[in-house]
């Protein structure tokens, strides 16, 4: 359980870290850093939308970062976040929806839409559209086997 | 398939929480396999097993399986 416990540390840096670079990418959004090196000028639902996908990233790593942190400091805790991530039901219901690859791949075209976004619009609203796509039916695979199992 | 989990943990006045978390599995993993939607792999229903002092096939049941071709 020691093991896993640093692996979770290592886990609460990465979040403090996507935490930092949401927030800093929020203060450039914020100044007109982004519109002296943008090719055109967002417009504002355009810049709306990158803005909360950024809060997103950043509110959610604080919540992980709430999780992990409390599991640490809790060996119950920590056992049952283990036994969560490496249960054998789960894990095949993981697998059958397509993670962890899924999530991986819609990570990068979320965040390769952030910053083409600044860029050009049409490339920005694709990679959005099809990461979103991409993760509902990973969502509504996983929910139907976890009915079905 | 069949298993004897749900009356082994009233026996015993062992929650669902308990024995997942004595046998590394989750309470969804558990209910699971207790209404017979999800079966155990061999190591699961090992731990299950040892948990009640029992052996594998005193928890599980596998009379379905009974006629194996030789």
């Amino acid at each position: 359980m020691e093991k896993y416990r640093k692996t979770i540390r290592k886990r609460m840096i990465l979040c403090g870290f996507l935490a930092a670079v949401a927030v800093g990418l929020g203060i450039l959004h914020q100044s007109e850093f982004f519109d002296l090196i943008s090719l055109y000028t967002p417009n504002e639902a355009l810049a709306g939308f990158q803005a909360g996908l950024l809060s997103g990233f950043g509110v959610l790593s604080l919540l992980l970062l709430y999780k992990y942190g409390k599991a640490v400091k809790d060996d119950t805790k920590l056992k049952i976040l283990y036994n969560k991530e490496y249960d054998e039901r789960q894990n095949l219901i993981r697998q059958k929806a397509g993670m962890p690859m899924l999530m991986i791949t819609s990570g990068i075209m979320i965040f390769a839409g952030i910053i083409a976004g600044y860029l050009n619009e049409i490339v920005f609203y694709t990679l959005i559209l099809a990461a979103m796509i991409q993760l509902t039916l990973g969502a509504m695979v996983k929910i139907y086997y976890m009915r079905k199992m | 398939m069949k298993t004897k989990i749900k009356e082994l943990r009233k026996q015993r006045k062992i929650s669902q929480e308990e024995l997942a978390l004595a046998v590394g599995t989750t309470r969804q993993t558990i209910t699971s396999i207790e209404v017979g939607k999800y079966t155990a792999s061999l190591v699961l229903a090992y731990k299950i097993a040892r948990y009640f002092d029992l052996t594998i096939e005193e928890v599980f049941d596998f009379s379905e399986f009974n006629e194996v071709n030789k």
